[in-house]
């Protein structure tokens, strides 16, 4: 953005100057994303990036302003977006946990078919640890079996990064101790610089975006495994960055000789797919008239292809978010509604036990 | 290294880092003098303007921003004895008497002056300790975390004037409080009564805001009279209150220091270092002649406003050192460098070292500049607490209730001043004090998440093997001997505690004694049912809670019972104007809800002036525009409010 650009608008902030109305559908509009986590987080920033591209595939460029509406347990932004007035002016891009908000309380459940789906944007999940564990040298994923003092550090116990880590684990026959309720992913970091727990499950956009660099980088740990996913068609996405590390499919085949397979990996694949693969939810209230929504869909799969916005991701993020179009998520939401009764009662008795 | 820090100074100075060093103040002067708003805020209106931006001039936009609003908070919270901002709840303590007795302008001299050179030294602290960083901030781990905020309650006595049992009762409450909603470690949230507003607990500002704003300004409204109580003073200026600053440097250095350690310390922040710096002076000797604290003291307003604005450079050194965001206001900065290309952690103490260093030149700068500007016009600032409170009292609602709005937009947040406007009401009626409700209510979340992670990852053996624990365990116990002694020692000769024994019997006071123990025996029976670390801390506080309200109550009711009857029992006066302005205040949130904020905000405003203060209709109406005006150009354009939704409304 030119400097006079800036200039201007804040001039324009503080003199209160309306922005001049015209012809075109978003010409002179101002377009508000509602957050439903923190600013700074990497929904934030995600949602900010994005928008400071996705203006440019919409005609008449409009403005956008990314507003974070938190509170009630992630609950405040989905119900304010859901509650917005279909104009195309208003839109939800936010952390969705679609799967453990299914299977969870009634008072975290969300009708999903309240909004018209844009898209989804994922960002796959992997795992790192320190590399001195209980007076052990860990140089890889082959060390894990047999070695004490492992401490799992979670954000809280229906955390699917919690989860995955914990049956992870358990799948692969590691003994672990569990420390959660850190809240936020900082500070189970600080927590792992501390030595007070030493193995963490991460989105990869954080551990590109700091963790690699002041954990890896600084001679106290090493990357572990990341949870593959699959596109619509089946094949595994979002796998920039990732480099030689082998996916957690892999890790488990070699340690136990097998492709994993059985309840818990069942319930690991379908938190990592719905989580992991949808971190994000884009959609605007039911009720916007199709034009409109077929403009945010099509502006917003052209976006995520421009070079600009995939250049700007991989700086900030380590990768491009794994998108997914309507129809899939549409898809996906559906079946929600049913969800395999054996995964359901894994997650929940994971849940519970990991309430201390 | 020194080239680096050179080099810094030089980005600083490059045009036009100036200029936007320059809006940034600007913007984070005004942020932080009008309650409720702060850095927070500004950040995310701005960051949007700063993509595209070259890098330094975009960091010198949001570093002058969060720079400076430690500085203009301290308008509030004298003025007002409201918290500009979370991190000047304890400046009011001894501010907003400086203000009653006349003593504004010293006050601000004193405040400035402190600031900026706590900022200053936050910005060299940042600077100095860049190599030393990864020892200095991995060696406080969550066991310490925990002795830390038991430390911070040993202040409760400080904090309490001459009533101990209704402190110890109030900062119970605080804790109680602070329970509401998920805990650290369990899904089912806690107190929360299936209201979705509760999920994640009551949040800070609207607490604060109906705590302190509600009653001064109910206060202000029955009394008819201006802030100050004593006729204008020009011998009580702005360079008296300088001298002060510069004459108490070793206490601006010590609270200073408080400010940058607990600013390194993640998950603390500007709240709690104002309040150990408060209690840290407090508990310090008096001079022959000088004010109790509590009453006016300039030393109490010296210490916090010397740690508040050091935080950030503490803070800063977490978040550009190791990549850790200490705070919400830090994990937004973060993200920003992110944006801007900046790879906090190891990156920014090599390759970008020039970069890193220039944040501490934008901070010196900063707060310089800041406290200059305030300096400039606090004696027309001063004056505005010699002004009649009916001209105050009707824009401080609106600004406050818009506070609250803008941190937590729900109609629930308006409900939540109210309510605790009213609490805040009783408790100053009543005589108990309102700052351990609010240091109970802060401390709260960190000393529970604390000890619900160290128990997890820790056990009796690893503690002792702890050095620094060991260190704040023996200064924890050197603590309490020194506030029980203190307490003991100021029994019969405080005048705090002999106001506080007039104040003792006031009906306020016994309902609140009675309305306490039975919340806090009501708070026992559910929590039986939760998890181990769900229930842990509140079967502590809810017991100790009832038995400190229950102490409070008979002390209370003896004195009540020692004291003459009182010829005419019927109602005073002033408790029915009282009903009657937090009735309007009711009312006005019922049309918030009817017909919407504007109507409601400028319908109180004209009505109050009307009728209330019986102004003119010409004035009552120029009054009426401006804040209209206000909610138009400052919360509709610049901060671009969601306003509710009116659940009737004309034109429909």
């Amino acid at each position: 953005m030119p400097r006079t650009t800036v200039l201007a608008g804040l001039a324009a902030l503080a003199l209160g100057i309306a922005p001049a109305q015209a012809e075109d559908r978003y010409e002179g509009e101002t377009i508000r994303i509602v957050i439903n986590l923190g600013a700074g987080g990497s929904t934030g920033v995600m949602a900010q990036l994005f928008a400071n591209h996705w203006a440019e595939h919409i005609p008449g460029n409009p403005d956008f302003i990314v507003q974070p509406v938190t509170g009630g347990a992630q609950m405040a932004g989905i119900i304010e977006a859901r509650n917005a007035r279909p104009d195309g002016l208003t839109l939800a891009w936010v952390s969705w946990s679609g799967p453990t908000r299914a299977i969870g309380p009634a008072s975290q459940n969300v009708d999903w078919s309240e909004f018209e789906v844009i898209a989804g944007m994922g960002v796959p999940t992997m795992t790192y640890m320190r590399n001195d564990v209980g007076g052990a040298t860990v140089t890889g994923p082959a060390d894990l079996p047999g070695l004490s003092g492992l401490q799992l550090g979670g954000y809280r116990p229906g955390s699917y990064l919690d989860l995955i880590g914990r049956m992870s684990l358990d799948l692969l026959g590691v003994e672990y101790g569990y420390t959660t309720g850190f809240g936020d992913g900082s500070s189970i970091v600080a927590a792992l610089q501390r030595d007070e727990v030493n193995f963490h499950v991460t989105p990869a956009g954080n551990y590109f975006g700091g963790i690699e660099d002041n954990v890896v980088n600084a001679g106290i740990g090493l990357p572990l495994w990341y949870y593959e996913l699959a596109g619509p068609d089946g094949q595994p996405v979002g796998l920039e960055g990732f480099g030689d590390l082998p996916s957690f499919r892999s890790v488990v085949e070699e340690l136990t000789g097998a492709p994993p397979s059985g309840p818990l990996y069942d319930a690991i694949e379908w938190l990592n797919q719905g989580m992991a693969g949808t971190t994000w939810l884009i959609a605007v209230p039911r009720g916007v008239d199709p034009e409109t929504l077929a403009l945010l869909r099509e502006s917003f799969a052209a976006t995520v292809e421009d070079p600009a916005f995939r250049e700007a991701a991989t700086a900030t993020a380590g990768s491009v978010p794994v998108f997914t179009g309507p129809a899939q998520m549409e898809t996906m939401i559906e079946g929600l509604r049913a969800v395999d009764p054996a995964i359901a009662e894994t997650v929940t008795s994971y849940i519970a036990s990991g309430t201390q | 290294m020194i080239d680096a820090f050179l080099g810094g100074l030089g980005l600083v100075f490059t045009w036009p880092t100036p200029l936007y060093l320059a809006l940034g103040v600007l913007f984070g002067l005004w942020l932080g003098a009008v309650p409720g708003l702060g850095g927070i805020t500004g950040v995310v209106i701005i960051l949007p303007f700063t993509f595209g931006m070259d890098t330094v001039p975009a960091l010198a936009l949001i570093l002058g921003v969060f720079a400076v609003t430690a500085t203009s908070d301290t308008i509030a919270s004298v003025m007002l004895g409201i918290p500009g901002t979370a991190a000047s709840q304890a400046t009011v303590m001894d501010g907003y008497p400086m203000a009653q007795k006349g003593q504004a302008a010293r006050a601000f001299g004193a405040a400035f002056t402190a600031s900026a050179i706590g900022g200053v030294l936050g910005g060299l602290a940042m600077a100095a300790s860049l190599p030393l960083i990864r020892p200095l901030i991995l060696s406080f781990g969550t066991p310490e975390f925990f002795l830390l905020g038991a430390l911070g309650l040993t202040m409760v006595a400080t904090v309490s004037g001459g009533a101990v049992s209704k402190g110890l009762a109030a900062a119970a409450a605080g804790l109680l409080l602070s329970q509401v909603g998920f805990p650290v470690a369990s899904e089912e949230p806690r107190y929360w009564f299936e209201i979705m507003y509760l999920i994640d607990g009551f949040p800070l500002i609207p607490v604060v805001l109906g705590l302190f704003a509600l009653p001064e300004m109910l206060d202000l409204a029955v009394r008819n009279a201006s802030i100050s109580r004593v006729e204008r003073d020009e011998t009580e200026s702005l360079t008296a209150g300088i001298r002060d600053a510069l004459r108490n440097w070793w206490l601006v250095i010590r609270c200073s220091w408080i400010g940058i350690y607990i600013g390194m310390l993640p998950g603390l922040g500007g709240m709690i270092a104002d309040w150990v710096a408060y209690g840290h002076v407090a508990q310090s000797k008096r001079a022959p002649g000088e004010p109790e604290y509590g009453t006016g003291n300039v030393r109490g307003v010296i210490a916090p406003e010397s740690a508040n604005n050091a935080v950030l450079g503490g803070a800063l050194i977490p978040t550009v050192g190791l990549g850790i965001p200490g705070s919400a206001s830090m994990a937004i900065l973060l993200g920003a460098f992110t944006i801007l290309g900046l790879a906090p952690g190891r990156a920014m103490l090599s390759t970008q070292l020039e970069i890193t260093f220039s944040l501490v030149w934008m901070l010196i700068v900063a707060n310089i500049f800041g406290a200059g500007l305030l300096m400039l016009v606090s004696r027309q600032m001063a004056r505005l607490s010699f002004v009649s409170g009916h001209l105050i009292v009707p824009g401080v609602i609106l600004f406050v209730f818009m506070g609250a709005w803008l941190d937590t937009p729900s109609i629930a947040s308006w409900i939540t001043v109210l309510g605790f406007g009213a609490l805040g009401y009783l408790m100053k009626r009543g005589g108990w004090p309102r700052p351990a409700l609010v240091l109970g209510f802060v401390l709260g979340p960190v000393m529970e998440s604390s000890l619900v992670l160290s128990w997890q990852s820790f056990g009796p053996a690893d503690l002792l093997a702890r050095p620094l624990s060991i260190a704040l365990a023996v200064l924890l116990i050197v603590a309490l001997v020194f506030a029980i002694r203190s307490t003991l020692r100021a029994r019969d000769v405080s005048s705090l505690r002999a106001a506080s024994r007039a104040m003792g019997g006031h009906p306020a006071s016994i309902f609140l004694g009675l309305a306490l123990s039975a919340t806090f025996l009501a708070a026992i029976a559910p929590a039986l049912d939760w998890p181990p670390s769900a229930r842990r801390f509140p079967l502590v506080i809810a017991p100790l809670g009832a038995l400190f309200a229950a102490i409070a109550l008979v002390t209370d009711l003896r004195a009540r019972a020692g004291r003459p009857t009182r010829a005419n029992p019927g109602s005073d006066p002033e408790t029915v104007k009282s009903a009657g302005f937090l009735l309007a205040v009711a009312a006005m949130i019922a049309v918030a809800w009817a017909f919407g904020q504007p109507v409601a905000l400028v319908g109180f405003v004209a009505l109050y002036l009307g009728l209330a203060a019986r102004y003119r209709i010409g004035w009552t109406l120029l009054y009426a525009t401006g804040a209209a005006l206000a909610l138009y150009v400052v919360y509709e354009r610049v901060l671009h409010v969601r306003w509710l939704e009116p659940a009737l409304s004309f034109w429909d």
